[in-house]
């Protein structure tokens, strides 16, 4: 019983994976203190001059998408930083808890722990902001309504873009963010080629002379005639190839990444 | 505790350890010495799970250390040469790391804080270097791991400090534990590291207890090593040569570890021949 017991213990406890969560934040408040303190005093900058031209009623949630998303792919990025540091990797990979545990906390804290904390944070931000623009200016923006479609629609594109960066994070010894930009860049120029090949394969008739012609599609059944298909043909590889789109976005995207991303840590050797 | 058998390492193309193997048992401060490069780095590495082995196999408390599994590393204490320390205070790293220690002595800690003078709540970034690896010292022996592993424990020490070290770690030992210090400081080891360890092109060349070794060999001062026989091993001291012959009286001699380790660099065979067997 006690062998199996400690059997269990070493791949995840909740203990130890709550000792390795305060230990990232207390060796790290202080970084979020300042980056919290810059955030706070251009949010109120712009929210002022926002409110003095009396523009944009979606100021808020324009602003905090941004940041969200800047911020947070640049955090992911750097989720792994410690363990590519020779002086601090030691520390790191020696500090008793399993690379689940490890690994868990840096997912936790990147994805739904930064969406969560930073709409804490922004949203007393953009309170003392508005609080401040009805002051000085008598005009306020909307607050965030995190309960909007739009909101929870942007912040789960996040989470799921997010598992990108963190892929980049353990693949990319250095400057993570850039070079995760750089190979999504790759990719989407190598999968335009893919799918131009694919095409061209697929309906090879459909692009005899196309360079030279002009050619309008002016309704449904000219296209599928070009492209020598029946209208409810075309109609429902349109909805195969979106619905294939959207479960590969929403279901397999995130937890394919956050399985690499694992994969590859348990291997970074110090 | 710590068995290593036919294990190969090496960074690139370029092989480091080819075949090596190593017992380490409980009860001991081991000494490791070796030139720079042999590997002394990299094989605390290994053994702390830092860097995974190429081909053969590394065991710790049974153990994979590449699996990086709490029931090891909460055994397990490695103090680097080089570290880096978090921007928080002596008392707040405590509270964060001692936790994931279940065996943990925070009085232990605030002895050897004490004797080392160090003032638990001034912050980490702020101490000299020294103060921060006697900082780091006092901890890792308070955790009361089974395995401690030291890379270069005295660099940086002032020479009270290094005094107070040997005070801390001869009375931290105990007979389940495992202390490995990798070191070039002979001098500031004498009399503290038993067994010896020396490595030398990718292999552990020499491992022996000083017991054993001062039965077998003895090093004395001559004025004239060519006057003498048995000669394995001499180098001009101060006031003479100090030379390493075979000891024929059996009575235990007092160990130099610094001519030791140039005598086993230079004549590793003729040496080793002397023992009868590895510890």
């Amino acid at each position: 019983m006690k062998t199996q017991s400690l059997k269990r213990n070493n791949y995840f406890s909740p203990g130890r994976f709550f000792l390795l969560l305060k230990r990232d934040f207390l060796t790290n408040y202080r970084t979020i203190i300042i980056t919290t303190a810059a955030v706070a005093g251009f949010v109120i900058f712009s929210s002022s001059i926002s409110a003095l031209t009396h523009s944009r009623e979606e100021f808020h949630s324009k602003l905090y998408f941004m940041l969200l998303y800047l911020g947070g792919f640049i955090v992911t990025s750097r989720a792994f930083k410690e363990m590519y540091n020779s002086r601090k990797s030691y520390t790191y990979v020696t500090l008793p808890g399993s690379t689940l545990e490890k690994f868990s906390v840096k997912l936790i804290s990147t994805s739904i722990g930064y969406v969560l904390g930073t709409l804490l944070i922004y949203s007393v931000i953009a309170a003392i902001s508005e609080g401040l623009n009805q002051l000085l200016f008598g005009y306020t923006h909307a607050l965030l309504s995190p309960f909007s479609r739009a909101f929870l629609i942007g912040a789960a594109a996040f989470l799921v873009i997010q598992g990108l960066f963190l892929a980049g994070a353990a693949f990319f010894k250095k400057n993570a963010f850039i070079k995760t930009i750089l190979m999504l860049t790759l990719l989407a120029i190598a999968l335009l080629i893919f799918a131009t090949f694919a095409a061209r394969l697929i309906f090879p008739g459909s692009f005899e002379g196309l360079h030279q012609m002009n050619q309008e599609f002016n309704s449904m059944r000219e296209l599928t005639e070009w492209l020598g298909l029946t209208e409810v043909r075309l109609r429902m590889v349109g909805r195969t190839i979106r619905l294939v789109l959207r479960i590969l976005f929403w279901a397999v995207l995130a937890p394919l990444c956050w399985t690499i991303s694992y994969l590859k840590f348990r291997k970074i050797e110090a | 505790m710590v068995k290593i058998k036919n294990l190969s390492f090496g960074y690139g193309k370029e092989k480091l350890f080819t075949a090596l193997d190593v017992e380490l048992v409980p009860g001991n401060i081991y000494g490791l010495l070796g030139r720079n490069g042999a590997g002394k780095t990299t094989l605390l590495k290994l053994i702390s799970g830092l860097r995974f082995p190429q081909d053969g196999e590394c065991r710790v408390l049974n153990y994979i250390p590449q699996k990086r599994l709490p029931g090891m590393l909460e055994e397990l204490y490695f103090i680097p040469e080089e570290f880096f320390v978090p921007p928080i205070s002596m008392g707040a790293y405590e509270k964060i790391y001692a936790p994931f220690y279940p065996r943990f002595d925070r009085k232990a800690l605030a002895d050897y804080l004490k004797e080392f003078d160090l003032d638990s709540k001034k912050k980490l970034t702020e101490l000299s270097y020294g103060q921060k690896k006697k900082f780091l010292l006092a901890f890792g022996i308070a955790t009361n791991c089974r395995i401690c592993l030291l890379d270069e424990p005295t660099n940086g020490l002032d020479i009270p400090s290094k005094s107070q070290f040997r005070k801390i770690l001869a009375s931290a030992l105990t007979d389940d534990r495992i202390i490995f210090v990798s070191t070039h400081q002979v001098r500031d080891m004498e009399n503290l590291i038993d067994p010896i360890i020396i490595l030398e092109d990718g292999q552990i060349i020499f491992n022996r207890y000083i017991h054993d070794i001062s039965r077998h060999l003895i090093i004395q001062m001559e004025h004239d090593p060519l006057q003498t026989g048995d000669v394995l091993y001499s180098a001009k001291v101060l006031g003479g040569y100090a030379v390493v012959k075979k000891n024929r009286s059996g009575e235990e001699s007092r160990m130099d570890l610094e001519i030791l380790f140039n005598a086993v660099i230079t004549n590793r065979e003729k040496i080793n021949e002397l023992f009868p067997k590895e510890v």
